[in-house]
């Protein structure tokens, strides 16, 4: 195999990201993915399994896996975990009970060094609804601060429902990915 | 990602500049190419799948071919399919999925419909990759158990055939099933739920293992001994099942299952297979699986690893290395706990964050960021913790065995091994990472092989693309690059080395990625001489390339490295794909730029003057002279002093190198107008007797001395260096030598050098003059062909001034070489070709040293154009005759197509002297002498009469177009082009060619040269069919076309004839006329007669000629008499052949002359021939059939019954007998079977013919076949 071929070879394979997609039920995981793909998000159940979608974005290709978030799936998320550039955390922002569950998942998740590599964006979902948490009280909430230092991450208000913060959130992603792409695996 | 597309535009001009994006090579411009392409095809295929899916299965197996057919073509532009994917992978598996469902997993049916539909999948599997493609397969939880009862029932069945385009779909299904499951076991849910075979009363604690993973267990283990790509599939297939959380039990049996593979190593080639796919499935485990699961099993996985890596059953396979180093490597990395080092470089992200916290501004701001490395460049500083971290002891192990695959012989392995050092090594601390790098760069040690050294590259590359190699370390492994870019180690008559020098423009390559461009600068400063000396001058296009590349990455980074965009510019993917263009034109562009010029020099000189491939000598000789006007002071002195003792260099490659370049050298200096000192041109002068007296031509090497020195002379020569009396003798017997000798490159090499040096130093002295062409002339009848052949061309070389006093005598001599050698012995085609040559140069130089010199010809001056028409040209024509043969084939053709070329130049020569003196007769006011002296030439001449007349050209058009049909493709092109040539002439008109007109529309002024096609030329010529002058030629090229053994050829010719005779009965007349023609002319000369017979048999067929009222007898009488005289005696099966269908043919023609036609076909029934008789005994059946009252209605059913019952091929002495019967009771008469020769009867016999009429002819048939 010689140089051109190599070079072929990565410049391929830069322009592919894998996206795991996680957070608990019922916070808009598919429904996000609904979104950004312009498709109906009218009618959603709740996902018992996983789905990949595969969304081009300028130059690069996205395949986003989203993982369904119950409990009893939960255990299973790290099956799913190899190779992950890009990591996405839904949080449910209107759902105030259920916030502790959500900082103790994404803090098990987080522990996981197969996912130490990837960049973490956090989606502060359901912006739409009345009494939802901003996205500065849900960082606050989760402790982001004291995330390790090694970490990149961003934190985003969005709604699935009118699509405002997604665009923002899913371009920095994919620019933090970018940048360090080249030498990933 | 509609909503985000639609900003995209907006936010355009925040996107970060990362880098300079030039990548569109000609893959890239192949990929348009083939989405424009694939969009049509995209159509059929829809259709094909709609109507699989509306019938829900394939009906029409074909339609899965084309599929797969139109798939293959993107075999390398998977790319370009996916968009489509999921609309053709969906419907497809829901097909599989539905019914299944419907038919249930036991009927024998399903698999008929599931294997045509993963012919399909599979094949975009090969073209996209699997991973694409089963992004679009379903995964529900109850598709599991679906989908393992399917693979199960594949299991069973096995494919009868091994070729892919033959299968009927059993390997593709089995593999579809496993990817599906590839998938399948990534759902979230206890399988023991999943499992419909676990009935509420079976206890789930007895069971080690839920039935259904067991089943997968099962087929997984046997495919992992299997050869196909189910070895590879069902290790992916185990490294998703057995990582997941509910499988420990099932992880920690299979990997007992490895241990005992692993450690029973035996011979068996199944077990081999097995050994494979447990290492192979083992590497994939380790790579999906968690730490915590992994790490228990690592202690026995390593111990088996690390033994069977030193087995001897190892070191044979290749393969397996490779899987021992991709499982070393995961098995490191399971062992050192996953971070980023924070002494890593991360150059790179600078203007990305630039440009984050540009779009930061802009947003309303509702969201925090933290980047990680906030601190922009470097982070260099070493945390303490890090260094205390500490290293498994395995892993000092696996590194070892990491470098060691850095050296393997093969180069998959150390491709594998290189990036599990680059893997590994970015999770050592700092000062571990420090010892790696030693340890690699210990691979550049002389010592080591060119493995090592590829190995140590592209490891190098993988630790630059991590950022793992700091930039104060770059200053270290720079000096090895260097080297490695040039590595070339000569093994026998060739070398070793191209993969090095790619793999290390790979490393340059990474470096341009890495590192921000403040550290590369003074780097790429270094580097850049040297990539772009191996852009222009290696070798191997794809090492030119490679470097180029290497070099665009990093300019591109820089922004503005000096000059850097017109470099790239200029070599790019397309200009550096020829070598000589890469060397002539490409590295010519960059020298003129500073830094470059010498070390270009340095590398021809060293490397490239001296290399074992000669061409690339040559190359690199005429390289090095076009560098020499940037600085010709430098190549004067500096360049000549170092080539000139390598002129007697005891390498071969090395002297004859240098003498090439040291003559190139003069040469461009010559051209810069650059005087040397005497000294120099001293030492110049004495280059060739040196290497001579060194004896540097003997051996293998002197052939390829002889030529260089030629040329060397030739440098010389132009430039006129001084030399003594002495040395020009010498170098004369060196160039006469050379001249005589049997290589045709070296003797044309002596001509090119004598042409230049007879000029430059022999002008002068009458005497040597003389001498020199007295030699040649003699030489001319040497009884050693190649002096005849060396000294034609020679003679064609000299000055007027050497011929003057002797023209007559140098151009009759010449004259008679040109015809075919009387002695069989002698015949020489190349010796042939040579003296048409020479003949032509020396007319040339005759006319035109007449006009410039004062020892003009003037007297002799009209006889000088007499001879040229009366027997120059005359010999030309006979020599565009010249149909010899050898061994090689037609050689015959060489001089024909020099006569072509000949032929042309003389004719110019006639008109342009009959336009001067028309003129001249014209000029009114010319001076009284001329005029008188006009007069007396006139009268002497009689002049009246031009020497290009019509006659000429007549004989000049016929002989020119008879050559633009005849069977080389070749000719008939250099034909048409002389034609069009002579017809457009720009100098002189050329005058009195009859048809002119009809000439011009078939060869017309503006045709883009396309004769050599077949169809476009032939239809043109056939017109001149029409006309007398021209037919007899054209025809009798024409039929070697037709008659000829190219099919095509003569599909096309006979389309364009029997298009021209269409209806016209006046053209098959005339047609009939020159055949006849033919067949008279050409006598016993089979090259032409066999071609012409069978084309009369194939008009015949086509009813040419047969409608014909009073021709067709006389045409048929012609042939026939042509046939008695052709095919007596002769032994030549095609013409036998030919010559019978024609005796059936005009026997079959109403027409008196039928009879006589017959007799002669009868008596081939006792030929002696059992092949003839046979074909004959055919031929008189289907007369018979065709042809009732030839006998008559009574002998009819006996006549059939005698021919064909009779086994004709079998016993002579039945088939006499038989014929003799069958005469007898025909009442033909016959002559007795003798013991002759041909089997036919040679006595005339007593009985009378029937016919009377037709007595007289047959007599003289029978006279002239000698009955
Ligand atoms: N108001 C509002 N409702 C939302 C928004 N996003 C999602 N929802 C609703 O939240 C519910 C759950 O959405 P899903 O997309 O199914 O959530 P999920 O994260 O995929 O859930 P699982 O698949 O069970 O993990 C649905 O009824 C959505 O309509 C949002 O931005 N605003
Ligand atoms: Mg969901």
């Amino acid at each position: 195999m010689g140089l051109l071929s190599i070079i072929r070879k990565i410049k391929r394979k830069e322009k592919e990201m894998r996206i795991l997609m996680v957070g608990l039920d019922n916070s808009g995981k598919t429904t996000i993915v609904l979104k950004i793909n312009g498709e109906d998000t009218s009618v959603i159940s709740p996902t018992l399994g996983f789905n990949i979608k595969t969304i081009t974005y300028q130059k690069y290709t996205l395949n986003i896996w989203d993982v369904g978030g119950q409990k009893t799936i939960r255990s299973y998320w790290r099956n799913y975990f190899e190779q992950t550039d890009g990591l996405i955390w839904v949080v449910d922002s209107s759902d105030l009970r259920r916030l502790d569950d959500c900082k103790m998942e994404l803090d098990n998740l987080l522990k996981e060094e197969r996912l130490s590599g990837s960049s973490l964006l956090i989606l502060a979902n359901k912006q739409d609804i009345k009494g939802a948490l901003t996205p500065e009280e849900i960082a606050k909430v989760l402790n982001l601060e004291a995330m390790d230092k090694s970490r990149h991450w961003k934190i985003v208000g969005c709604s699935a429902f009118t699509g405002q913060g997604l665009l923002e959130g899913f371009d920095w992603l994919v620019q933090d990915i970018a940048s360090r792409i080249y030498m990933l695996d | 990602m509609a909503a985000i597309a639609e900003e995209e535009t907006v936010k355009k001009e925040d996107e970060p500049l990362v880098m300079v994006n030039q990548e569109e090579d000609e893959y890239d411009s192949k990929e348009r190419v083939l989405q424009k392409y694939f969009l049509q095809e995209w159509n059929l295929v829809k259709s094909l799948l709609d109507a699989i899916v509306s019938n829900g299965r394939v009906s029409d197996p074909s339609s899965v071919h084309k599929i797969r057919s139109i798939l293959d073509k993107y075999q390398e532009q998977g790319q370009l399919l996916e968009p489509y994917l999921e609309s053709i992978v969906s419907p497809l598996m829901h097909i599989v999925r539905s019914r299944t469902i419907e038919l249930g997993v036991e009927s024998d049916e399903i698999l008929e419909i599931i294997k045509p539909i993963c012919i399909i999948i599979y094949s975009l599997v090969t073209v996209c990759g699997y991973k694409t493609v089963i992004k679009f397969f379903p995964h529900q939880v109850s598709d599991l158990e679906l989908a393992v009862s399917l693979l199960e029932k594949c299991h069973h069945t096995s494919s009868a055939t091994s070729l892919r385009q033959e299968s009927t779909g059993e390997m593709e299904a089995k593999c579809v099933m496993l990817l599906w499951l590839y998938i399948l076991v990534l759902v979230p849910f206890d399988i023991s739920t999943v499992d419909t075979s676990i009935t509420n009363n079976t206890n789930l604690n007895d069971l080690e293992l839920t039935p259904l993973v067991s089943r997968i267990l099962g087929f997984c283990k046997d495919y992992l001994s299997t050869a196909g790509p189910m070895r590879t599939m069902a290790g992916l297939v185990l490294s998703r099942l057995l990582t997941r959380p509910d499988m420990t039990k099932a992880f920690m049996r299979f990997v007992g299952w490895t241990h005992e593979v692993l450690s029973s190593v035996t011979e068996d080639v199944l077990h081999h297979f097995q050994l494979l796919g447990a290492v192979e499935s083992l590497a994939a485990i380790f790579k999906a699986g968690s730490r915590k699961l992994l790490l228990d099993a690592i202690p026995v996985v390593w111990n088996d690893t690390l033994t069977l890596y030193k087995s001897s059953t190892a070191s044979r396979s290749p393969l397996l290395r490779k899987y021992l180093m991709k499982l070393t490597q995961r098995i490191g990395l399971t062992a050192l706990p996953h971070r980023l080092p924070s002494w890593r470089y991360v150059g790179r992200s600078t203007s990305l964050n630039v440009a984050l916290n540009k779009t930061g501004q802009i947003d309303q701001g509702n969201y925090v960021v933290n980047d990680g490395s906030s601190n922009l460049t470097q982070v260099i500083d070493v945390s303490q913790d890090e260094e205390d971290m500490d290293v498994p002891e395995i892993v000092e192990e696996i590194i070892e065995m990491l470098l060691s695959g850095l050296r393997d012989m093969d180069t998959v392995v150390r491709w594998s091994a290189a990036k599990g050092i680059g893997r590994i090594t970015s999770r050592l601390t700092s000062s571990l990472a420090e010892e790696v790098l030693s340890s690699v760069s210990e691979l550049f040690s002389p010592g080591e092989g060119d493995g090592s050294w590829h190995g140590g590259c592209l490891a190098l590359a993988e630790l630059a693309r991590r950022g793992l190699l700091l930039p104060a370390s770059l200053s270290k492994v720079v000096p090895f690059i260097v080297k490695a870019l040039h590595y070339d180690v000569r093994r026998g008559p060739h070398s070793v080395g191209s993969h090095v020098r790619d793999a290390a423009a790979y490393v340059c390559w990474a470096f341009g990625r890495a590192y921000y461009h403040e550290e590369m600068k003074s780097i790429l400063e270094h580097l850049a001489p040297h990539l772009l000396t191996v852009a222009c001058y290696d070798r191997e296009v794809n090492c030119r390339r490679a470097a180029a590349a290497a070099f665009q990455e990093n300019v591109g980074r820089q922004g503005n490295y000096p000059h850097g965009i017109d470099i790239i510019n200029t070599a790019d993917y397309f200009s550096l794909a020829s070598r000589v263009n890469s060397y002539l034109d490409v590295a010519v562009f960059i020298a003129k730029y500073e830094g470059y010029l010498f070390p270009f020099v340095d590398d021809l000189l060293d490397r490239k003057i001296c290399h074992w491939d000669k061409g690339l000598r040559e190359l690199a000789a005429e390289a090095l002279s076009s560098l020499v006007k940037y600085d010709p002071e430098y190549f004067a002195s500096v360049v000549m002093e170092k080539l000139i003792p390598c002129t007697l260099s005891s390498d071969l490659c090395m002297r004859h190198g240098a003498t090439l370049a040291t003559g190139e050298l003069v040469l461009a200096l010559h051209k810069c107008n650059y005087a040397l000192s005497s000294d120099k041109q001293k030492t110049l002068a004495g280059v060739v007797p040196s290497i001579e007296k060194a004896r540097l031509y003997r051996g293998k090497g002197g052939e390829i001395m002889r030529a260089a020195v030629s040329r060397f002379i030739e440098c010389i020569s132009v430039f006129n260096v001084t030399l003594s009396e002495k040395i020009k003798r010498s170098l004369l017997d060196t160039l006469n030598e050379n001249l005589r000798h049997p290589n045709s490159q070296i003797q044309n090499a002596a001509v090119q050098a004598l042409k230049y040096f007879v000029q430059a130093y022999l002008l002068v002295d009458d005497k040597v003059m003389g001498d020199v062409l007295s030699k040649y002339l003699s030489m001319l009848s040497d009884p050693n062909v190649s002096a005849r052949r060396g000294s034609a061309l020679a003679i064609g070389v000299l000055p007027f001034k050497f011929l003057a006093s002797r023209w007559r005598n140098v151009l009759l001599k010449l004259c008679g070489c040109c015809t075919i050698e009387e002695n069989p012995e002698d015949t020489d085609a190349e010796a042939r070709v040579n003296a048409v040559k020479g003949l032509v140069a020396v007319c040339e130089t005759l006319i035109n040293g007449r006009t410039d010199s004062v020892t003009s010809l003037m007297e002799e001056d009209f006889s000088l154009f007499l001879l040229i028409k009366n027997e120059v040209m005359m010999t030309l024509f006979k020599a565009l005759d010249d149909y010899s043969v050898d061994n090689r084939g037609d050689v015959g053709s060489w001089v024909r197509e020099a006569a072509l070329d000949g032929l042309e130049n003389c004719t110019y020569m006639l008109c342009k002297r009959d336009l001067a003196c028309f003129s001249g007769r014209a000029e009114k006011n010319s001076t009284e002498f001329v005029k008188q002296q006009f007069i007396n030439e006139f009268v002497k001449n009689n002049q009246d009469f031009p020497l290009f007349d019509e006659n000429l050209a007549t004989c000049l058009i016929g002989g020119i177009v008879k050559q633009a049909v005849e069977k080389m493709d070749k000719l008939r092109e250099a034909a048409a082009n002389v034609l069009h040539r002579i017809l457009y002439n720009q100098m002189v008109y050329i005058p009195h060619i009859p048809f002119r007109d009809k000439l011009e529309e078939i060869v017309p002024k503006e045709a883009d040269a396309k004769w050599v096609v077949p169809t476009y030329s032939y239809p043109r010529f056939v017109q001149l069919l029409q006309f007398g002058c021209y037919s007899r030629h054209l025809l009798s090229g024409l039929v070697i076309s037709i008659g000829g053994l190219q099919d095509s050829l003569k599909r096309v010719s006979l389309s364009a004839l029997l298009d021209y005779l269409q209806g016209s009965i006046n053209r098959q007349c005339m047609l009939s006329g020159d055949i006849l023609w033919i067949l008279q002319q050409y006598k016993k000369c089979d090259r032409v007669i066999i071609p012409t017979l069978k084309s009369i048999e194939i008009l015949f067929s086509k009813k040419i000629f047969l409608n014909l009222e009073a021709q067709r007898t006389t045409f048929c009488a012609g042939v026939l008499d042509s046939l008695a005289f052709e095919l007596k005696g002769s032994k030549d099966f095609s013409k036998l052949y030919a010559g019978i269908a024609l005796l059936g043919y005009v026997a079959s023609v109403p027409d008196p002359i039928n009879t006589r036609a017959f007799s002669h076909l009868l008596t081939f029934l006792s030929h002696r021939f059992p092949k003839i008789r046979k074909a004959s005994a055919e031929q008189v059946y289907l007369v018979l059939l065709q042809n009732e009252s030839l006998v008559g209605e009574d002998k009819m059913e006996k006549a059939i019954e005698v021919v064909s019952e009779t086994c004709w091929d079998g016993d002579m002495d039945t088939a006499k007998h038989k014929r003799l019967e069958l005469c007898d009771f025909l009442g033909l008469d016959v002559g007795p079977v003798s013991k002759n020769i041909d089997g036919a009867s040679s006595k005339s016999s007593n009985k009378k013919l029937v016919d009377l009429d037709e007595n007289a002819s047959y007599s003289s048939l029978v006279e002239s076949s000698g009955f």
